[in-house]
């Protein structure tokens, strides 16, 4: 939308802004353990015992969490940002074609038969690879040949899947606490190990909605126009979908279903940058990031010790920031 | 020298047949307009020969290479079409709008080589846009917008520019500014087809008038030949008055109102 040094300038100061947060992600918490100590912990060669106390705090709990929680958000935000330019929609989301509904399955039918927890961040993902698998699938079946009917598809792959969840929710109700902690999505307690399992297979995701920019700039211009271009149409359909699914069924596996994010940074990012999604897409990544890990420190300290479900905050944030958005006339 | 070529060609959409039995041939350095009542199939055959839309019977060749034989990208590097209804609307600069016409050139995957950057800075020239590379889309005027697309369309590089509609909303001075550029292509040695609405600006810029009725094309022929009051008549249903202009000297076409219509 802007000057291309103009926008270099804007993705400069996002990428400043994540560090920012990321810095106080790692700072904030229920003990306070300031920049300095941070820096101690690493350098400070005879370390005491407040220094490996807070050195555990720091490298082996806040700084996986925050890095997941930023990844999360990116993964969520560009997977959003190319399910809106793909379907035209300033509403769709990462989980519009049902890898919400898919993760949420996989995730329930792994508390239920109480496997622990590696198998439930493993079914989510397959739930929420094998929904859209499933959207996809029934789409070319049907035939509709454009993502306005895909989007529908979507739409009834995700209540039927949905209506399962009800049932195994129904028919498990002492599982019910845990099923619907997951539900809410949360980055409580995870760790190094987690961040390693999850951040390949969200980096290919990203990259490779990242790489479908062109395309994506075509398509949300309109099929008839990209078909004009010599677009072909079903293979970058196809391409975009199997790309910000991966993105998005990654990031659902390590935090459960986190809404808003993905729906909103795209959002902020196009205010930014345009739509371009070149620049939207790196854009989106970033506000998301940002936006995750100052939600998920909120999380964590808000209501300390305790913690809130992080799906929680964004929601609760992210709706009134909508609302926001759209009095501004920025959807 | 190009051609092309609509042979016996049959199409339409699920259930309703638009066109039916249509042959037209089309040749480098002419503007050649398409006239016809509303959903006569103006669109429809130019979706056609843009290869946008398979052909039910008949082949539509671009210098004897059936179209529906090559990819879409062989056909959009060749074939640009450009529908006035589908200006783009979203918030990206008018560059990078018109980058996406290099898609078919550069691949969809790679980033834009200098060569391409030429091709868009020489399409922006050209429709009189290099001033507002780096402005928002969204900002520009109908006439502006109009421009942008016709940009994209000159940044494929297409030996036939095909165009839907370029003078809709716009006022005189854009129609002109417009339909003089398509001209200059047209002279420059680009196929150019035009769906018109206004048959008086067909009269004044095109070089043959196809007209779309009934189903078919059918007549083609320089203006003079196919601006009759009988040929008009018979395609829009209406009676129409066909006068010379008194200072173009060129064909005047216009409707008759039904309360003057006694004394013809």
């Amino acid at each position: 939308m802007a000057a291309t040094r103009v926008k270099v300038r804007r993705l400069l100061i996002l990428v400043s802004l994540l560090c920012s947060a990321i810095i106080t992600g790692v700072v904030v918490g229920a003990v306070w353990i300031g920049p300095a100590d941070v820096f101690h912990t690493l350098f400070r060669s005879e370390p005491d015992e407040a220094d490996r106390v807070a050195r555990v705090i720091v490298w082996d709990l806040r700084l996986p969490r925050v890095l997941l929680a930023a990844l999360v958000g990116v993964g969520l935000s560009a997977s959003g940002a190319a399910y809106q330019g793909l379907f035209r929609n300033p509403l769709a989301e990462p989980f519009v074609i049902g890898s919400a509904s898919g993760a949420a399955l996989g995730a329930t039918l792994a508390i239920v038969n109480n496997w622990s927890y590696v198998p439930v961040t493993l079914a989510a993902f397959l739930g929420a690879v094998g929904a859209v698998a499933i959207t996809y699938t029934c789409d070319t079946v049907v035939r509709s040949e454009s993502s306005a009917g895909l989007l529908l598809t979507g739409v009834a792959v995700g209540t039927l899947l949905n209506a399962l969840v009800w049932v195994l929710m129904t028919w498990n109700d002492r599982e019910l606490a845990r099923i619907i902690g997951w539900l809410m999505g949360s980055l409580s307690g995870r760790g190094w190990a987690d961040l390693a399992r999850i951040a390949p297979w969200l980096a290919c995701g990203t990259l490779g909605v990242w790489l479908l920019a062109r395309p994506l700039d075509a398509l949300a211009e309109g099929e008839e126009a990209a078909r004009g271009l010599g677009l072909p149409i079903r293979t970058a359909i196809g391409l975009v979908i199997a790309a910000a699914s991966l993105a998005a069924a990654s990031a659902v596996a390590a935090a459960g279903i986190i809404g808003f994010v993905g729906l909103i940074a795209p959002h902020i990012a196009r205010r930014l940058v345009g739509e371009s999604h070149a620049w939207l897409i790196p854009a989106s990544g970033l506000v998301g990031a940002t936006l995750m890990v100052l939600a998920d420190t909120a999380a964590r300290t808000l209501t300390a010790p305790t913690e809130l479900p992080v799906g929680v905050i964004t929601a609760a944030l992210g709706g009134p920031f909508f609302l926001y958005l759209i009095s501004r006339r920025g959807v | 020298m190009t051609e092309l070529r609509a042979d016996g060609v049959s199409a339409g959409y699920p259930g309703r047949t638009v066109l039916q039995d249509v042959d037209l041939t089309v040749r480098t350095g002419e503007l050649l307009a398409l006239i016809g009542p509303n959903g006569a199939g103006k669109t429809t055959l130019l979706r056609l020969l843009a290869r946008q839309l398979r052909p039910i019977v008949g082949a539509v060749a671009l210098d004897g290479i059936s179209l529906w034989e090559q990819s879409s990208r062989w056909v959009a590097r060749r074939i640009a079409i450009t529908r006035s209804d589908r200006v783009t609307e979203r918030p990206v600069t008018v560059q990078e709008a018109v980058s996406l016409g290099r898609a078919p050139h550069r691949g969809w995957l790679l980033p834009l080589r200098e060569e391409d950057r030429d091709a868009v800075r020489n399409a922006l020239d050209r429709v009189g846009l290099e001033k507002h590379a780096e402005r928002p889309v969204t900002e520009l005027s109908a006439g502006e917008k109009q421009r942008v697309t016709l940009a994209r369309a000159l940044a494929q590089e297409p030996r036939v520019l095909l165009v839907d509609e370029p003078t809709t909303h716009l006022d005189l001075r854009y129609q002109a500014e417009i339909l003089d550029r398509l001209q200059e292509l047209a002279r420059g040695g680009m196929v150019v087809v035009a769906a018109l609405h206004d048959l008086n600006l067909a009269a004044l810029w095109a070089d043959r008038i196809a007209i779309v009725a009934n189903g078919t094309v059918s007549a083609v022929g320089v203006p003079e030949e196919i601006l009759t009051a009988d040929r008009l008549e018979a395609a829009y249903e209406t009676p129409v008055s066909v006068s010379r202009h008194p200072d173009l000297g060129t064909l005047c076409v216009t409707p008759v109102p039904a309360g003057t219509r006694r004394g013809r």
